[in-house]
C-alpha cells in the first residue's frame, strides 16, 4: 500500500476527529452557559429590581435597573418568542440542557468510532514505514532461480539415494561376509556341540519359559502340547517335533540371525534337531516313499511329508509370510530350487557328491537370506516337489524332469551349482549331520 | 488520438467535478434543513408546553409581533412539514446526483485507461 495514500487517509481521519472534538467542546460551552443562565434565573426573581450595568452598543455600558424580574421573554428558536416567568424559563433551560446532553452523547460515540480508525491507520503507516519492529514478509520469486534450485535439488536427491543404496549394499555385503566366515568356522562338531548346549539350556529353562510365545513348541516333547492338539492327533510325536521346527526355521531366517540371537528359537531348533537325530530320522529319510493324493488340504499332506523327512514344509512358511510379488520370482525360484535341493540332499545324502559344498552354501544362505517370498513356495508345496526329486534323486538332479514343472526343475538345476543358496540354519545343521554320516 | 482522448477525458472530468459540487451543495443544504427541523421541533415542544393565553411573539425584521398561541403552533407545524418535505426532496436529489457521479467516475476511469494506453503506445512508437 502506498504510504502517501495512508497518510492522506490519516489526515482525513484526524480532521474528522478534531471536528468532533470541536463540536463536543462547543456543546459543553453551551451547556455551561445554560447552567449559568439557570442560576441567574433562580436568583433573578428574588428581588423586585436589580441594579445592573446595561450594555449599550459594543463599547459602552450604562447603569440601569432590571425591573419586572419575573417576566422573561424566551427565544424558542426560529424567531419565535414566548413570555415566560423566571421559573418557566428555568425549566426551559434545563430542557435545553437535556437536549445538549443527548447531542453530547452522540458526539462522544462518534469520537469512539473515529479514534480506533485513526489508530489503526497510523499503526499501519508505522508498519509500512518500518518504524516498529514489525515487518512485511516479502518473498521474491525468480523463475530462473527457482528452476535452478529445483534441478539442484533433484540432483542432490538422486545423489543421496545413490549413496544410501550403495551404503545399504555395502552393509549387506559386509554382513554376508561377516556372517559367512563365522558360520564356516563352525565345524559340524562345533555346531552339534552348540546345539546340545542349547538343548541343555532349554531343558533347564523349559518350565520357566512356559508362558512364552514358543512354549507350546518347547513343551511338545513332554507331551503337553495343547495348541497344536488338532494336528497332533494326526501326527506322530516325531512329526510334531518336526513341525514346529520348520516354523522355527522360518522365524530364524526372518530375523537374520546368528545362532545366539534368539534363545527361544535356538532352543526349539536344537531340541527338534536333537529329537530328530536321536530318533528315526536318518533311516527314515532314505527309506520313506510317499505318494500324494490331490487332497485339498495341502498342509496336512505336507506335514506328513515333512514329518518323515524334510523340515521345509513350505506351507508353514507360506502361513507365516504373505505371498511375494511377481517381481521376486527369480529369487524365489532359486530358493525353491535350493529348498528342494536341500530336501533331496537330505534324503539322498549319499547321492550327492558335493555335500560339503551344500553345507557351506546352506550356511551362507542362512546368513544372507532375506524374507522369503513364498508364492512359488506355495506352488512348490502344492506340487509336491519332493516326489519328483525323490524319483530323480537316484539318477542325479540334472536329470530331474518329472511329472510337474519342467521349467522349474531346469532352473533349479542350473542355479544349483552356481549360486550360494539360502537355507535355514537348521536345515544346514541337518545337512551337516548327514554329511557326518 | 491521444489528444482526442485527452479532450474527452477533460470534459468528462469537468462533468464529474460539477456533479460532485452539486452533491456537496445539496448535502450542505440538507444539513441546514436538518438543523432547522430540530430547531422547529424544539419550538413546537416548547409551544406545546405553554399554557393557554401565554404571550407568544414572532420577530419579523426588527419588530416583535404578538401572535395567538394556537396560530403560532399551526405555523410552526406547517413549517416543520415543509422542512420535512424539503428534506425528502433533497435526499432524493442527492441520491440521483451520486448515481450520476458514479457513472461519471466509471467513464472517467475508462477514459483514463484508454488515455494511458494511448500514451504507452505513443511511447513505444517513439
Amino acid at each position: 500500500m502506498n504510504p502517501q495514500q495512508l497518510s492522506r487517509l490519516k489526515e482525513e481521519q484526524a480532521k474528522a476527529l478534531t471536528q468532533t472534538d470541536n463540536q463536543i467542546s462547543q456543546i459543553e460551552k453551551y451547556k455551561n452557559d445554560y447552567k449559568v443562565l439557570q442560576d441567574r434565573l433562580k436568583t433573578l426573581p428574588d428581588q423586585l429590581t436589580h441594579e445592573v450595568m446595561v450594555p449599550f452598543g459594543k463599547l459602552a455600558f450604562m447603569p440601569g435597573k432590571i425591573v419586572h424580574t419575573n417576566e422573561i421573554l424566551v427565544l424558542l428558536g426560529d424567531n419565535w418568542f414566548a413570555e415566560r416567568t423566571a421559573k418557566q424559563a428555568h425549566s426551559i433551560a434545563s430542557r435545553r440542557i437535556d437536549e445538549l446532553d443527548k447531542q453530547l452523547k452522540d458526539l462522544k460515540a462518534q469520537r469512539k468510532l473515529l479514534e480506533p480508525r485513526l489508530e489503526f491507520t497510523s499503526g499501519m503507516q508505522d508498519q509500512i514505514e518500518g518504524q516498529q519492529d514489525v515487518k512485511e514478509i516479502v518473498e521474491e520469486y525468480d523463475a530462473e532461480k527457482e528452476r535452478l534450485w529445483d534441478e539442484q535439488h533433484k540432483k542432490n536427491l538422486r545423489k543421496q539415494r545413490e549413496e544410501a543404496r550403495q551404503a545399504s549394499e555395502w552393509a549387506h555385503k559386509q554382513k554376508q561376509e561377516e556372517v559367512r566366515p563365522k558360520e564356516k568356522e563352525f565345524s559340524d562338531q562345533d555346531l552339534w556341540a552348540r546345539l546340545d548346549a542349547l538343548e541343555q539350556e532349554e531343558a533347564d529353562r523349559g518350565e520357566l519359559d512356559s508362558e512364552e510365545k514358543w512354549d507350546n513348541h518347547s513343551e511338545r516333547p513332554e507331551g503337553k502340547s495343547v495348541s497344536w492338539k488338532d494336528e497332533a492327533t494326526l501326527l506322530s510325536d516325531l512329526e510334531k517335533s518336526v513341525q514346529p521346527d520348520s516354523d522355527d526355521n522360518v522365524a530364524d531366517d526372518e530375523s537374520e540371525e546368528n545362532e545366539d540371537d534368539g534363545d527361544d528359537d535356538d532352543e526349539n531348533g536344537s531340541e527338534k534337531l536333537n529329537a530328530r537325530s536321536s530318533q528315526t530320522e536318518r533311516p527314515v529319510v532314505r527309506t520313506i516313499r510317499f505318494t500324494h493324493t490331490d487332497t485339498p488340504s495341502h498342509e496336512i499332506s505336507q506335514v506328513n511329508s515333512a514329518g518323515d523327512a524334510s523340515i521345509q514344509s513350505p506351507a508353514d512358511i507360506y502361513k507365516l509370510y504373505s505371498p511375494a510379488s511377481i517381481l521376486k520370482k527369480p529369487v524365489s525360484n532359486m530358493k525353491m530350487a535350493k529348498a528342494s535341493e536341500g530336501q533331496s540332499a537330505q534324503r539322498k545324502g549319499i547321492n550327492f557328491p558335493n555335500e560339503d559344498r551344500y553345507c557351506e552354501t546352506v550356511v551362507s544362505q542362512l546368513a544372507g537370506r532375506p524374507n522369503s517370498s513364498n508364492s512359488s513356495q506355495k506352488a512348490f508345496t502344492g506340487k509336491v516337489l519332493e516326489m519328483s526329486h525323490e524319483t530323480s534323486g537316484t539318477s542325479g538332479h540334472t536329470a530331474t524332469s518329472s511329472s510337474h514343472n519342467v521349467q522349474d526343475t531346469a532352473e533349479k538345476s542350473e542355479v544349483k551349482e552356481e549360486q550360494p543358496r539360502r537355507i535355514s540354519k537348521f536345515k544346514a545343521a541337518r545337512m551337516a549331520q548327514q554329511g557326518l554320516t | 488520438m491521444a489528444e482526442g482522448a485527452q479532450k474527452r477525458l477533460q470534459s468528462e472530468l469537468d462533468k464529474f467535478q460539477t456533479v460532485q459540487k452539486d452533491v456537496a451543495k445539496h448535502i450542505g443544504l440538507r444539513q441546514q434543513l436538518e438543523g432547522q427541523l430540530s430547531e422547529n421541533t424544539l419550538v413546537k415542544e416548547e409551544l406545546d408546553r405553554l399554557e393557554d393565553g401565554a404571550g407568544v411573539f414572532k420577530m419579523v425584521g426588527p419588530a416583535l409581533i404578538k401572535q395567538d398561541l394556537k396560530e403560532a403552533k399551526q405555523n410552526v407545524q406547517k413549517r416543520i412539514d415543509y422542512i420535512n418535505g424539503e428534506l425528502k426532496r433533497h435526499e432524493k436529489l442527492i441520491k440521483d446526483l451520486e448515481k450520476t457521479a458514479d457513472t461519471h467516475r466509471e467513464n472517467l476511469n475508462k477514459l483514463q485507461q484508454q488515455f494511458q494506453q494511448a500514451q504507452v503506445k505513443a511511447a513505444a512508437k517513439a
